[in-house]
């Protein structure tokens, strides 16, 4: 099993699971620290897991970009683009009147971050086989099921980040990338993995209609594979 | 004799709400972004006992607090806030994305949070102008993150307001104008579906009737669009 995997945001509990499962399963995984915690990048280093931990620190375009193309060189080809980036989780319970310029400054550097992560890397996604970019998010950053009164900062990165991921999909489906949005809990106990859920195979034969295929089509899915509205 | 206050009323959508309202009776407080633009000017003179202008910049903070300030020496309340004002860039870079969240996602918060106490005395109407291109499940272009992404993130902007208010009697509306001939690049788009006039007409219908009671978003047409 040579196939590359780069999962970002692995200081969330589920991203860093999802990291070591990969590796237990044979491939190749590179895991980035995405929120600038030196400490937890060292502790993950220190775990001896032989996931190479590096830096993409989302919230600075200028050493992002050196940190993609350092990156870029070590990996070569990448297979899949793993992402959560739960940004703003912290202040879900903020309480109104709001902190405007905290939840732009949230939505512009971590949301044009990955924007910047996805463009960086589809170039070295375009030779491999397999050419698949997935979210980790969960449910409560569905537009139609969320009930949640508070939080801004993270719900609307969150909404910003399903968007971009649909605007990639018309973009690079073409192409023949694939997607995966997984609205998975950190510790689930039903249903399939993200790992399982990102890496199966879905319905697809070219000679079918395009809407014969969940490929063709960009859904959020729980553990138990169940669609979630946007 | 009814109030209702409008962002983004220079000109376009707008201006052309602020019209229908005055036209209908109501006290309009509009929101001026652009001094220099004279179409407010004019509506001042066919409607000078029902129209009042304040300054305001949806995307400021500061701005917003100020407008408060100065519309609460206008009137005791507010009883229909609509969101207009909006921008749109055709490039992605990272200023022009952050740009257009300012404006087209927190400018709502800020004016929903700021204007809250004249609200309260009021009908407790809260419409916002969205787009088709904020539905993330029927997204079919391949640029503009930033307008998309804008729009998406509004229409959960006011899901949460919607959670958090609907409790004490809100209601609110989301609109997709359709395809409007608008002044969003500059000048006046030669293209489009609607006239800025002909949008606000069913806009003004819709956000002065009783509504469901849910957050749905409702183009021009009445149709509905998934989030």
């Amino acid at each position: 099993m040579n196939e590359k995997v780069l999962v970002v945001g692995a200081e969330w509990p589920l991203a860093w699971k999802t990291a070591k499962e990969f590796k237990e399963k044979g491939y190749q995984v590179y895991a980035a620290i995405s929120n600038g915690d030196c400490r937890r990048m060292q502790e993950f280093i220190s775990m001896d897991t032989n996931i190479e931990i590096s830096e993409l620190p989302m919230s600075d375009h200028k050493k992002l970009e050196t940190c993609i193309a350092e990156l870029k060189n070590r990996i070569g080809v990448l297979d899949y683009l793993i992402i959560q980036e739960d940004c703003g989780h912290e202040a879900i319970q903020a309480p109104a009147p709001n902190d405007y310029d905290k939840i732009e400054n949230t939505l512009s550097h971590y949301v044009c971050g990955v924007k910047a992560l996805i463009d960086g890397m589809v170039p070295i996604m375009r030779n491999s086989l397999t050419k698949r970019i997935a979210l980790l998010s969960g449910e409560i950053s569905s537009v139609n099921l969320t009930d949640a009164t508070s939080g801004y900062e993270f719900h609307l990165s969150q909404t910003a980040l399903h968007m971009m991921l649909h605007i990639y999909f018309n973009l690079l489906r073409p192409e023949g990338f694939t997607f995966r949005c997984a609205c998975f809990p950190d510790n689930g106990r039903t249903g399939v993995s993200p790992c399982q859920y990102i890496t199966c195979s879905f319905s697809y034969d070219e000679r079918d209609p395009y809407c014969h295929s969940e490929e063709n089509r960009i859904v959020m899915r729980d553990a138990c594979f169940r669609e979630i509205p946007w | 004799m009814n109030t209702v206050m409008v962002t983004g009323a220079d000109r376009g959508v707008g201006a052309a709400l602020c019209g229908i309202f005055l036209e209908h009776g109501w006290t309009v407080i509009a929101g001026q972004y652009m001094p220099d633009w004279k179409q407010l000017a004019g509506m001042q003179e066919d409607y000078p006992e029902q129209l009042n202008t304040v300054k305001l910049d949806v995307g400021s903070t500061e701005s917003v607090k100020k407008a408060f300030e100065k519309t609460t020496q206008m009137t005791e309340k507010i009883d229909l806030l609509i969101n207009c004002a909006g921008i749109i860039s055709n490039a992605d870079t990272a200023e022009t994305i952050s740009k257009m969240f300012q404006v087209n996602t927190l400018g709502t918060l800020r004016m929903v949070e700021t204007f809250q106490p004249l609200l309260e005395k009021g009908q407790k109407k809260i419409a916002s102008i969205s787009s088709e291109a904020g539905s993330i499940s029927l997204s079919h272009r391949k640029d503009h993150f930033g307008y998309c992404m804008s729009k998406a993130a509004l229409n959960m902007t006011v899901k949460l307001l919607y959670n958090e208010l609907k409790p004490k009697g809100y209601r609110f509306y989301l609109y997709h104008p359709g395809w409007v001939k608008s002044y969003m690049l500059g000048e006046k788009s030669t293209t489009g579906d609607y006239e800025p006039e002909e949008t606000a007409l069913a806009a003004f219908e819709q956000f002065t009737a009783e509504n469901e009671d849910a957050l749905i978003l409702k183009d021009v047409q009445g149709h509905y669009w998934s989030f």
